[in-house]
C-alpha cells in the first residue's frame, strides 16, 4: 500500500541544516496498523509528513496505493489528501469555529464527492462510529480532549480513504483516554485501512501490527509481522 | 449550508470587533459614494427636466426694440417654434435691507408666457401695474417679504415705490444670493411708472427642432436676425446658450465632481482597511489553512472561503451604507438644489447606481482581501501547520533585522516597540501608506482651500477699488474726476465705458471668421473715455476688452 524508498528530508533553518530522515525505506501493507515511535526528533512527524503529502523529501520517494507523489502539485497533492489520506494530529486541529459534525463535513466539502443532502448524515453515521454523535453539534472547545479527538478520528474518515495517518494521536489524552483513541484506530485497520501511527509511548505501540524505530532519522528496527510480509530493513 | 459556508459565518463572527470595525469603515465609504452619486442622478434629473420644463429659449436676440410686426414674422419662421419679447432694465431696489441692484425683467403678458416660463409660488399672478414679483431667492437679498413697498430707481426714474405683490420661481436665472441682486418681474404699465419707455428690448427664440444642435441654433438665429432687419429691427447681439443645459449644470459638475473624488477616496481607503483585517485574519488563520490542505482543500477551495468572507463584510456594509447613502443623496440634494435654486420633484435613484455600487460594494473588499489570502492560502501545508502566527520567518534572519538588532542605546521597552513593528513589514507599509494617504488627502484639501483663498484675495487687490459707480449715461469725463476729486476719502477713480459686442464665430483654423452671432452671451467691451487712447486685448473666452490709458 505505501511504499518509502531512500527517503531522507534535511530542513534548512537560519542556525544550519538539519537532517530529520536518512535514506528510509519502507514497505506498508493494506489494513496493518504500524506504530512508528521513537524519542522526540527523531523524524516520525516528519516520515507521516512526507506519507501524507504535506511535505516534500529532499530525496527519496514515496507512492502511496501506486502513486508516486513526487511531482504533484500543492493543489494535486490536496486533491490527493482528500481521497486518499486521512490526517489526525496530536492536537486535534479541529476548526474552532465549526461544530463537531461541519469539521467532519468539511473534507466533503472539498472533495465534493458525497452529495450536499448525504454529508450530514453520513458525518453523523461516522461520529456516531466514534462514540460522540451527542456531541455533534457542539463546538470543540466545549468537548474534552478525548472527545476531540474522536471527532479528528471521524474527520479523518469522512472521505472513507485506504489510509489514516495519525501524529501522536494520544500525546494529549489521559492513559484511557489514550486506549480508546488507540482502539479505534486498531478498529480501522481491522476494517481494512493501512493506519500510521505515530508515537513516542511505547506501550501503545506494543499494541500495532508491527512498530518502526526511529533514531536520528534512521530506522532502527522494523519487524515485520507474520501476516503482512513486509521487508523489514534497518539501518 | 455547507460547512466551508459555516465557517465563512463563524470566523467573521469570531472577529466581532473587527468585522465590524470595517463594515463601518466600508459602510461610510459607500454611503458618501451612495450619496454623490445618487444625488448627481437626481440633480442632473431635476435640473434638465426642470429647465427643460420651462421651454427655455434657444436663442436670445437683443434689439434696439421689438415690435408685433417682427414678433409675427418670426412666429411664422418655420425653424422657429416660439417667439417672445422681453425687456431686461438695471436699477436699484431699496427694501428692508437697504439699496440692491436689481434686474427688472417686463413681460407683455405674463398670463400667455410660452419661453423660459416663470413658476408663480406666492401671492398675486400677474403683477399689476405698481405691483413688482420677486425671485424667489432675491427675498433673502432684498430683506423683503410679500407685502412690502420698495423703492425702486432705473436709468430714467427718479424712485418709484412698488408692491411687492408675490414670489415668482425663474429656473433659468442665476442664484439671486451669489449674485448679490434682486430679480424683479413687472408689466410694461409698471416700467412706465418707473420712467422708462415701453417698448420691449430682447426677442428669445425657440427652435421647432434640432434644440440641441448648436450649429442649427446658430443658423436659426441668423435667419431670425436677417428677417428682424428686414423689418427695420437693429439687432445688437445674439445670444444663444449652451442647449439643453441649464446654466448651473456647470457649477453642480464641479461641486459633485469634488464630492465623488472623496467618496471615492473613502471606498478606497475602506479597501485598505479590508486589506488591514484580512491581513491580521490571515496572520491567525494559516494554521486553519494548513488544517484545511491537509484534509483536502486546495489552494481555490480554502483561499474561496476567505474571500466568501470579504463579500460577506462587502455585502454587510452596503446593507448599511446604502440606506444611510440614498439618506445622505437626498439630503444632500436637496441642500444643492437650495444653494442652486431649483426644485427636486423626484428623489428616485436610478437603478444603474445601485448596480454599480452593487458592484463596487462587493468587488472593492475582494480584490482588497485577495492579496492577503492568496498568500495565506498558497503556505506550504507543513510550514503551515507549525505557524506560530506572528512571522513564517524568524526575526533575525534578514540583513534588516540584523542592522535594526544593533540599534542600542534606548529603552527595553521603545527597543521591543521598535523591532515589533518590523516583524512583518508589509503590513507596517501597508498601515504606513494609508496613513500617509489619508494625509495627502487632508493636506490637498487644506491646500486647496487655502490656495483659493489666496487666489480670490490675490484677485481682489488686483481690482484695485472699493466702489463701482455706474452712470446713467454718457458724461463728461473732467466733470467726473472732479466730483471724484471732491468726495472725501476717494482717492483715486477712474472712468471705464462698458457696452455689449460680438464675436464672429471662427471656423477651422486657417478659415476665414464667420460673420453672424457667437454661440454664447454677449461680450463686454469697456473702453476708457471718449478721446482716450484705446487698446483692444482679448481677455478670457470671448471677451475683448478696451482700457483706457492711464
Amino acid at each position: 500500500m505505501i511504499s518509502i524508498e531512500a527517503l531522507a528530508k534535511t530542513y534548512r533553518t537560519p542556525a544550519g541544516s538539519f537532517t530529520a530522515l536518512r535514506g528510509v525505506d519502507l514497505e506498508l501493507s493494506a489494513g496493518e496498523l504500524v506504530a512508528i515511535v521513537g524519542k522526540s526528533g527523531s523524524g516520525k512527524s516528519t516520515l507521516l509528513h512526507l506519507i501524507g503529502g504535506i511535505d516534500a523529501p529532499t530525496s527519496g520517494s514515496v507512492s502511496v496505493g501506486g502513486r508516486a507523489l513526487a511531482g504533484l502539485s500543492g493543489n494535486a497533492l490536496a486533491r490527493w489528501r482528500g481521497e486518499t489520506v486521512g490526517i489526525v494530529f496530536q492536537f486535534f486541529q479541529l476548526l474552532p469555529t465549526l461544530t463537531a459534525v461541519e469539521n467532519v463535513m468539511l473534507p466533503m466539502d472539498f472533495r465534493g464527492e458525497v452529495s450536499s443532502r448525504e454529508r450530514r448524515p453520513r458525518a453523523l453515521e461516522l461520529l456516531a462510529r466514534v462514540d460522540v454523535a451527542a456531541h455533534a453539534d457542539k463546538l470543540p472547545a466545549t468537548l474534552s480532549g478525548g472527545q476531540q479527538q474522536r471527532v479528528a478520528i471521524a474527520r479523518a474518515l469522512a472521505n472513507d480513504p485506504p489510509v489514516i495517518l495519525a501524529d501522536e494521536p494520544t500525546g494529549n489524552l489521559d492513559s484511557d483516554t489514550a486506549g480508546d483513541v488507540f482502539g479505534l484506530l486498531r478498529a480501522l485497520a481491522a476494517a481494512g485501512k493501512t493506519v500510521v501511527v505515530a508515537t513516542h509511548e511505547r506501550e501503545l505501540g506494543r499494541a500495532a501490527d508491527r512498530v518502526v524505530t526511529l533514531a536520528d532519522g534512521r530506522i532502527i528496527a522494523a519487524p515485520r509481522p507474520a501476516a503482512a510480509g513486509t521487508r523489514e530493513q534497518a539501518r | 449550508m455547507t460547512a466551508a459556508s459555516r465557517k465563512v459565518l463563524g470566523d467573521l463572527a469570531r472577529e466581532k470587533g473587527r468585522s465590524a470595525l470595517v463594515v463601518a469603515a466600508m459602510a461610510i465609504g459607500i454611503a458618501a459614494f451612495v450619496a454623490v452619486l445618487a444625488s448627481y442622478a437626481i440633480l442632473t434629473r431635476a435640473l434638465n427636466e426642470g429647465y427643460a420644463a420651462t421651454n427655455p429659449a434657444s436663442a436670445t436676440l437683443r434689439m434696439d426694440s421689438v415690435d408685433d410686426r417682427m414678433l409675427a414674422a418670426v412666429r411664422a419662421d418655420p425653424e422657429v417654434s416660439a417667439a417672445e419679447a422681453r425687456r431686461a432694465v438695471r436699477g436699484r431696489i431699496r427694501g428692508p435691507a437697504g439699496w440692491r441692484n436689481l434686474s427688472l425683467f417686463v413681460v407683455d403678458d405674463y398670463r400667455d408666457i410660452r419661453v423660459s416660463t416663470l413658476s408663480p409660488e406666492a401671492g398675486a399672478w400677474p403683477p399689476g401695474p405698481g405691483e413688482i414679483l420677486l425671485e424667489r431667492d432675491a427675498f433673502g437679498v432684498a430683506g423683503a417679504r410679500i407685502g412690502d413697498t420698495a423703492i425702486v430707481r432705473t436709468e430714467h426714474g427718479a424712485g418709484t415705490p412698488l408692491r411687492i405683490a408675490g414670489r415668482v420661481h425663474d429656473v433659468g436665472q442665476a442664484q439671486a444670493r451669489m449674485e448679490n441682486v434682486v430679480y424683479g418681474y413687472a408689466s410694461l404699465d409698471t416700467l412706465v411708472q418707473l420712467g422708462e419707455e415701453r417698448f420691449l428690448d430682447q426677442m428669445k427664440i425657440v427652435v421647432a427642432r434640432g434644440a440641441r444642435d448648436a450649429g442649427h441654433i446658430e443658423s436659426v438665429a441668423a435667419g431670425v436676425r436677417r428677417e428682424v432687419e428686414a423689418l427695420g429691427g437693429v439687432v445688437r447681439s445674439v445670444d444663444i446658450p449652451v442647449p439643453g443645459e441649464h446654466p448651473h449644470a456647470a457649477i453642480m459638475g464641479m461641486l459633485l465632481l469634488a464630492m465623488a473624488a472623496f467618496g471615492l477616496f473613502a471606498v478606497v481607503l475602506s479597501g485598505v482597511l479590508v486589506v488591514n483585517l484580512m491581513t491580521a485574519v490571515m496572520t491567525a488563520q494559516v494554521r486553519a489553512v494548513g488544517i484545511m490542505k491537509a484534509i483536502g482543500g486546495t489552494r481555490a477551495g480554502v483561499a474561496s472561503i476567505y474571500l466568501r468572507q470579504a463579500a460577506l463584510l462587502g455585502g454587510a456594509a452596503m446593507a448599511a451604507g446604502v440606506p444611510a447613502g440614498v439618506e445622505g443623496s437626498r439630503i444632500l440634494s436637496r441642500a444643492m438644489a437650495v444653494f442652486l435654486n431649483f426644485d427636486i420633484p423626484s428623489f428616485s435613484i436610478p437603478a444603474w447606481i445601485f448596480l454599480l455600487v452593487g458592484a463596487v460594494g462587493i468587488l472593492v473588499p475582494v480584490a482588497a482581501a485577495s492579496w492577503p489570502v492568496l498568500s495565506a492560502s498558497a503556505v506550504p501545508v507543513r510550514e503551515a501547520l507549525d505557524d506560530f502566527g506572528v512571522s513564517r520567518t524568524a526575526f533575525g534572519e534578514s540583513a534588516f533585522d540584523r542592522r535594526l538588532a544593533r540599534v542600542g542605546g534606548i529603552a527595553r521597552p521603545l527597543l521591543l516597540s521598535i523591532r515589533n513593528g518590523f516583524r512583518r513589514r508589509g503590513r507596517t507599509a501597508l498601515t504606513v501608506g494609508t496613513f500617509a494617504a489619508a494625509g495627502v488627502f487632508f493636506m490637498a484639501a487644506l491646500n486647496v482651500r487655502g490656495s483659493m483663498i489666496r487666489t480670490l484675495d490675490r484677485l481682489f487687490a488686483g481690482r484695485k477699488f472699493d466702489l463701482t459707480v455706474r452712470l446713467a449715461g454718457m458724461s463728461d469725463a473732467a466733470a467726473v474726476e472732479r466730483a471724484v476729486a471732491r468726495t472725501p476719502d476717494a482717492a483715486l477713480g477712474e472712468q471705464w465705458i462698458s457696452t455689449e459686442a460680438a464675436i464672429p464665430r471662427a471656423k477651422a483654423p486657417g478659415a476665414a471668421a464667420e460673420p453672424g452671432p457667437r454661440p454664447s452671451g454677449p461680450a463686454g467691451m469697456h473702453g476708457g473715455a471718449p478721446g482716450g487712447r484705446g487698446e483692444a486685448m482679448h481677455g478670457h473666452g470671448a471677451a475683448a476688452r478696451r482700457r483706457a490709458a492711464p
